[in-house]
């Protein structure tokens, strides 16, 4: 049997001592600078193998033995890391490198892309209400105390577009419980957003800058449509669990937070052009249900982009924005237009 | 912080505690003893092998397997630092880490939900945190030291629970009333308790800290980053001019977006630069102030400019392609670290002798919250 040069150590003191190794009749054999021992195998706990780095085998009394990485390990222990020795097999085959590329990519894809998302889908279906309140009245006093001033709005427009709102809400089925309610603010200019537990916010700016009631109520159909599907709670979740399962696959490959953040805030950003995309098409519908022309709808859009030309198409930040292309928006709300057109034939065209 | 977690901190624990042995064949007894570096001899092409392999089984198995991943990660960095002729040993059995991770992974998710819901339960989970946290540095620096082992003999680390509380959540009530002028003492005292309650073998560790050093580096790093900011807005002004010349009226500011990508381009290298500084500085007080039973000595030489390059071109090589190159980056800078520490012996180290009572397992939830928390032990 042939001898393997290793280094003892005896668990008691830092010496090294260069021995010969011998396996022979299921024992293991040690000896040179003064070390003369003998044990079963079985009584010998060894390391698994990993590329460039050097057995361990362990004595029951503390010393340790260790061996040069190509020492034949494996036909000693047969037995032992079984899922360990196999995992070697793989790192060590250049094809299966480039089939783990793969494999990462598209589960990565598959993880973000669906996995996440759904579960944080499940886990906000069995939320209560109360915690989408709590977070949307959180987020209305954080506006209040910066961004949000009493609106200028006349009470009497006020309570006109209330009741609008609270007759299209009616129309469409609800949900009863949502609030309308309007603010000044420089910070937002036209705007309006939807605050979880049913706060609708829409800006005096904006209130100003639509052409007419129908235009109005399509902004508020599409609040609604996030209120509808509790896009506010869904985000928060889903941006928690990215977070979340980035943490645990990071863990490992220790990357920056810094380069963290940028898949991070892409994600984000896709999650919530999904949810835009689902209040458009819900506030499309929500129109056409009532009665109204889609068309009310691009005109809201165009009166938006009027309010703010900065955010006019740039096909380059497609996917950094939180928002759908405008272009494509007001193209989804034209091709509804056409076909209520047709269902409407008879009603003149605008 | 975040990018203390970039230099491959497996590894940088054993640093820290790493302070040892000579040659097997000093027998013939010198009486000087020669400086003996520390060395790294991974690849990037073998770890990179090791690193997709182990990720894409990591998810695939949902994070299972993830714990048998970390083992494996660190064993290959472990044992392939140097020193005097033998490796650094990491011995953590994969199941404690898992069960340990996924505790870790429920608080943790708890957390991050809290902290976006609302304001309020935010600073209650922040305070929570800040109570555990002592315990939790405790818990994690006792896991790493256990399972790291130099030549057959293991590291400890002593669990100084009370002196944690005291140095980590106690002191900071210091802070406000002097105005933050406390800070680097806190941060000395840190590495002093830090250092002091790891031993390798039986062999305690001493920490000799000047404090003047600590003012000093915290000092010049608010000056390097008043500089990088300096810089760095001229810079920023620069481009938003010259875009605003070129597009009119409609200036950058409006370009939500773009703007938002110039400025995390020029903020990256200015965050990096000042970090850079610290973290090198830092790092070299921690190893330079610590010495082993028997007056052994560390001696750190970390670089300011070349950290900061690794880092930047860390960070763009990991950007430009898609994570492909973080084998490679990690690979780098433990390399740099590893290289720029050297023992200085002050006898045999072949001499040191196992503490007489074994030591006990120690669970793993601790070593995992910290590394989630990206709590910063500095190390």
């Amino acid at each position: 049997m042939s001898e393997i040069a290793g280094t003892y150590f005896d668990g008691r003191t830092s010496v090294a001592r260069p021995v010969q190794v011998r396996h022979e009749n299921a024992a293991l054999h040690v000896h040179g600078n003064g070390i003369e021992r003998s044990d079963p195998l079985a009584s010998v706990a060894p390391s698994a193998r990993l590329a460039g780095v050097p057995y361990t085998l362990r004595y029951t009394d503390g010393a340790w033995l260790q061996l040069p990485p190509d020492a034949p390990i494996a036909e000693w222990f047969p037995r032992r890391h079984r899922l360990e020795t196999w995992v070697d097999r793989l790192e060590r085959h250049a094809g299966v490198a480039a089939a783990s590329v793969l494999v990462v990519a598209l589960a990565l894809v598959a993880l973000f892309g669906w996995g996440v998302p759904a579960a944080a889908d499940y886990a906000g279906a069995h939320l209560p209400a109360s915690v989408d309140r709590a977070i949307g009245q959180q987020s209305l006093v954080l506006l209040q105390g910066h961004f949000l001033a009493p609106s200028t709005l006349p009470s009497q427009r006020q309570a006109e577009l209330q009741k609008r709102f609270h007759q299209f809400l009616q129309r469409i089925g609800g949900p009863d419980d949502l609030q309308l309610r309007f603010y000044d603010s420089t910070a937002f200019g036209a705007n309006a957003f939807a605050l979880g537990g049913g706060i609708i916010v829409v800006t005096d700016a904006m209130v100003r800058a639509l052409p007419d009631d129908d235009a109005f109520l399509a902004v508020v159909a599409h609040e609604i449509g996030h209120q509808r599907n509790r896009h506010m709670l869904r985000l928060v979740l889903r941006g928690s669990g990215v977070v979340v399962v980035g943490s645990l696959l990071i863990g490992d490959v220790s990357a920056s937070s810094v380069i963290a953040s940028v898949p991070a805030f892409l994600l984000n950003a896709r999650y919530s052009r999904e949810f835009e995309q689902q209040a458009d098409d819900f506030a499309l519908a929500a129109l056409a249900r009532t009665g109204i022309s889609p068309a009310a709808f691009v005109r809201a859009m165009q009166a938006l982009e009027r309010a703010h030309p900065e955010l006019r198409d740039d096909a380059g930040i497609r996917y950094l924005s939180s928002h759908p292309v405008t272009r494509e928006r007001i193209a989804r709300a034209q091709a509804a237009t056409r076909a209520f057109e047709r269902l409407h034939s008879n009603v003149p065209h605008r | 912080m975040g990018m203390a977690r970039n230099g491959g901190d497996m590894h940088e624990e054993a640093l820290a505690t790493g302070a040892e042995p000579a040659a097997p064949q000093a027998h013939v007894l010198p009486t000087t003893w020669p400086e003996q570096p520390f060395e790294f001899r991974g690849s990037a092409g073998e770890y990179f092998r090791i690193w997709i392999v182990n990720l894409a089984l990591s998810i695939v198995t949902l994070g299972i397997y993830s714990a048998w991943a970390s083992v494996r990660t660190r064993r290959y960095f472990y044992a392939n630092t140097w020193f005097a002729g033998s490796p650094f040993e990491y011995s953590a059995r994969p199941l404690p880490i898992l069960r340990g991770r996924l505790i870790a992974a429920l608080m943790f998710a708890c957390y991050v939900l809290a902290s976006r819901t609302s304001p309020k339960l935010q600073l209650l989970t922040a305070a929570l945190i800040a109570i555990v946290m002592p315990w939790l540095i405790v818990r994690g620096l006792a896991f790493r030291a256990r399972y790291s082992a130099w030549r057959g003999l293991p590291f400890r680390f002593e669990p100084d629970t009370l002196g944690a509380y005291k140095w980590y959540l106690g002191i900071y009530l210091f802070f406000l009333p002097t105005l933050g002028l406390i800070y680097p003492y806190i941060k000395a005292r840190q590495q002093e308790w830090t250092v002091t309650h790891h031993r390798y073998g039986n062999a305690e560790f001493g920490f000799k800290a000047d404090v003047t050093d600590y003012y000093l580096v915290w000092f010049v790093t608010i000056g390097v980053a008043i500089a990088w900011f300096a810089a760095v807005f001229l810079v920023a002004i620069g481009i938003i001019g010259s875009f605003n010349a070129h597009f009119g009226r409609t200036g950058l500011q409006e370009h939500t977006v773009v703007f938002l990508l110039v400025m995390y381009a020029v903020y990256l290298p200015a965050y990096l630069g000042i970090y850079a500084y610290n973290r090198s500085r830092m790092l070299n007080l921690l190893y330079n102030n610590a010495e082993l039973a028997g007056g052994h000595r560390l001696r750190s030489t970390l670089g300011y400019w070349a950290m900061l390059g690794i880092y930047l071109s860390n960070t763009l090589a990991i950007l430009c392609t898609l994570g492909m190159a973080v084998p490679w980056a990690k690979v780098r800078m433990v390399r740099y670290r590893t290289s720029h520490v050297v023992l200085q012996p002050a006898g045999d180290l072949d001499a040191f002798v196992a503490e007489t009572t074994a030591q006990t397992d120690v669970s793993a939830v601790g070593a995992e919250m910290d590394s989630l928390f990206s709590i910063d032990i500095g190390l």
